[in-house]
């Protein structure tokens, strides 16, 4: 069953060995449950994500394996959940790797309340968190800039809106890169791109996008966990948005200088939406330098709706800013120049995370120096009814999968599917009558997004630990939900 | 599939959303998928039109044409704070080695902040889009999109 090839080498690790145009192996960390999803898939619907992990170990440079993290799910080009790294002289930069939401990822901020406060308002909570934060489709964000005030945003970053009142310097130290990349070149960014973002910094968006108010419920690594400052019951809030409509036309932009850069430097480029140049051409420079200002822009995003969520917490509950800090915030679409062991060989790679988190191991250069003792928080987005987790890279996860881990549980059913099976209004009544106190844009959002549609997180993060590449910290339960 | 003559539909994609139009010619179709595109955008009953605006996109190959028109749509709907209904009209031809399609959609202005029920639309991706003339003679485009 399937048309790709693939062997257990054990209980969590599947192989697909290096046939024909693959450069590389490609390996998938999966059990027999996630993997007889994967087969399944195949045969119900066009589209395979074995076949696009297979795929991306055709790239030119491309190192070691195309890997896929356990909540793999088809996407375009790369899996979701996908890893690839490239040589930087040999490799190239493909579009798929890297997707429309550029910089989509997680902050988390640990919030100095008892959970029973939380609880007993978390009606009015909500209500004024849905009535500040902008959701949904089409929203226009809290932080009022001009046009030409966008380029700072580019190359800033998170900073941007700190230094215009939305969250505290602290912020900034628990965030990945400390919330700005280098090589981003605003001058890379289409006109276009900038004219549809400058109203939007500071939403939340829709899809998959959420702000969740949740609470530590149960820890697995009591010294992680304390090194993170979480104790059971520990209330914090997640935040998951990305670089919004500046990214989504960047990818526009480039998909087609990609493409014709494929033709031009005559790539091999196994199907179409892995359209890539090679690192080092103009081509590749300039879109290396448009997404370095998308992730920019995502750091600035998350900043925002952040610095909005603290204003909220501490007019609320009369809270101090020392009351909320920022635990971590880490994006899971993303590139990266990265140092890695290749080979017994240290090399200067870029790697591509396409719905997988960077997860640096306890010593990694990169990690918070609070948190040098355990590795980065690896944030887990889980599903509406479900969970949420915090993980850790290992060392044996830095030299297998260059240092990434899950993003969150992957999609099981189709957004159709999910629209078929599930009415918003029911989720939104069952998640209420569970305790959580739910707000939405649309019913439709709530039908897409419905817990049944996702793969079960547990099992998910479980997989990452029997391989040994992430461990298990802490598992979060939701009690407020926001949604666009 | 529909047996009518032109039509559209969405179809699944774990991820994402896949979006098919079909018709007696190659506009129709690329027409039709983007009526599929308006209503996955607007969710619920169509707004009553109340302005235009054109557009014209210029591809290589029509499966990059309809990834481009769509593209167009998503940016110029974003931009004018808009959304698109239907197509008022529209033509398709021959550009130098490729084609060339002009475009009068319908929109409506965008009501409310972020209340619509419709899905944010991110990019039209260039996996497996294809313009194709099916056995029958008809038309079928076909693409997905980020959602």
């Amino acid at each position: 069953m399937g048309r790709v090839k693939t062997r257990k080498i054990n209980e969590f690790l599947w192989e697909i060995p290096a046939e024909g145009d693959m450069r590389v192996p490609g390996r998938i960390y999966a059990d027999d449950f996630t993997m007889k999803i994967l087969r399944e898939e195949t045969q119900s619907v066009q589209w395979d994500a074995l076949m696009q992990v297979r795929n991306v170990a055709c790239l030119p440079g491309i190192q070691t394996a195309s890997l896929a993290m356990a909540d793999i799910h088809p996407g375009y080009g790369f899996p979701i959940g996908g890893v690839g790294a490239f040589d930087m002289d040999e490799g190239v930069v493909s579009l798929a790797g890297v997707g429309f939401d550029i910089n989509c990822g997680v902050r988390t901020m640990v919030i100095d309340l008892p959970l029973e406060d939380i609880v007993k308002k978390k009606e009015s909570l909500a209500d004024e968190l849905f009535r500040a934060v902008p959701a949904g489709v089409g929203s226009t964000g809290s932080l009022k800039l001009s046009l030409s005030e966008i380029d700072r945003v580019l190359t800033e970053g998170a900073r941007f809106p700190l230094e215009r009142g939305f969250g505290v310097k602290g912020d900034l130290e628990y965030i990945e890169e400390n919330g700005v990349v280098a090589g981003a070149d605003p001058s890379c960014v289409s006109g276009t791109a900038k004219q549809r973002q400058f109203k939007q910094i500071g939403t939340l968006g829709s899809g998959n996008h959420y702000l969740e108010v949740q609470y530590v419920e149960e820890i697995f690594d009591r010294n992680a966990a304390e090194i993170f400052g979480l104790r059971d019951g520990t209330v914090v809030a997640s935040i998951h948005t990305g670089s919004r409509a500046l990214g989504h036309q960047i990818g526009t932009d480039y998909q087609k200088i990609l493409a014709a850069a494929s033709g031009r430097y005559a790539l091999k480029i196994p199907e179409a939406e892995l359209v890539a140049a090679p690192i080092r051409s103009d081509e590749g420079k300039r879109y290396i330098a448009a997404v370095m200002a998308g992730i920019n822009c995502g750091f600035a995003n998350r900043q925002a709706v952040s610095g909005t969520v603290r204003k909220v917490f501490e007019k609320f509950f009369s809270l101090g800013e020392e009351s909320i800090r920022n635990l971590y915030e880490v994006g899971h679409n993303n590139l990266k120049f990265e140092t890695h062991d290749v080979s017994g060989t240290n090399k200067r790679l870029l790697v591509h995370r396409k719905g997988a988190t960077r997860a640096f191991a306890a010593g990694s250069t990169g990690v918070p120096s609070r948190y040098a003792g355990a590795g980065n928080p690896v944030l887990v987005g889980g599903t509406m009814g479900t969970a949420s987790w915090i993980l850790v890279g290992t060392e044996k996860g830095m030299k297998e999968t260059f240092g990434s881990s899950v993003h969150g549980a992957g999609r099981l059913k189709s957004r159709k599917g999910a629209l078929k099976e599930y009415r918003g209004s029911d989720i939104i009544n069952d998640l209420s009558a569970g305790g959580m106190a739910i707000r939405v844009q649309g019913a439709r959002s709530a039908a897409e997004e419905a817990p049944g549609a996702y793969k079960n997180v547990d099992r998910v993060v479980a997989i990452m630990e029997g391989a040994g590449v992430s461990r298990r910290v802490a598992r979060l339960r939701p009690i407020i939900c926001i949604k666009g | 599939m529909h047996e009518s003559r032109r039509g559209h539909e969405t179809f699944e994609h774990t991820a994402d959303m896949g979006l098919r139009g079909w018709g007696p010619d190659e506009k129709t179709a690329i027409c039709e998928a983007a009526m599929a595109l308006f209503e996955l955008m607007r969710g619920d009953e169509a707004p009553k039109p109340e302005m235009t605006f054109d557009l014209g996109v210029e591809a290589n190959s029509l499966g990059e044409l309809l990834v481009e028109f769509l593209n167009e749509i998503i940016s110029i709907a974003d931009l004018n704070e808009t959304e698109p209904v239907d197509i008022e009209g529209a033509s398709l031809g021959p550009r130098g080695t490729g084609f060339r399609m002009i475009v009068k959609v319908r929109a409506a202005a965008r009501t409310g902040d972020g209340e619509r029920n419709g899905s944010e639309v991110k990019a039209a991706a260039g996996y497996g889009a294809y313009v194709r003339r099916r056995p029958d003679g008809t038309w079928v485009a076909s693409c997905v999109v980020d959602v």
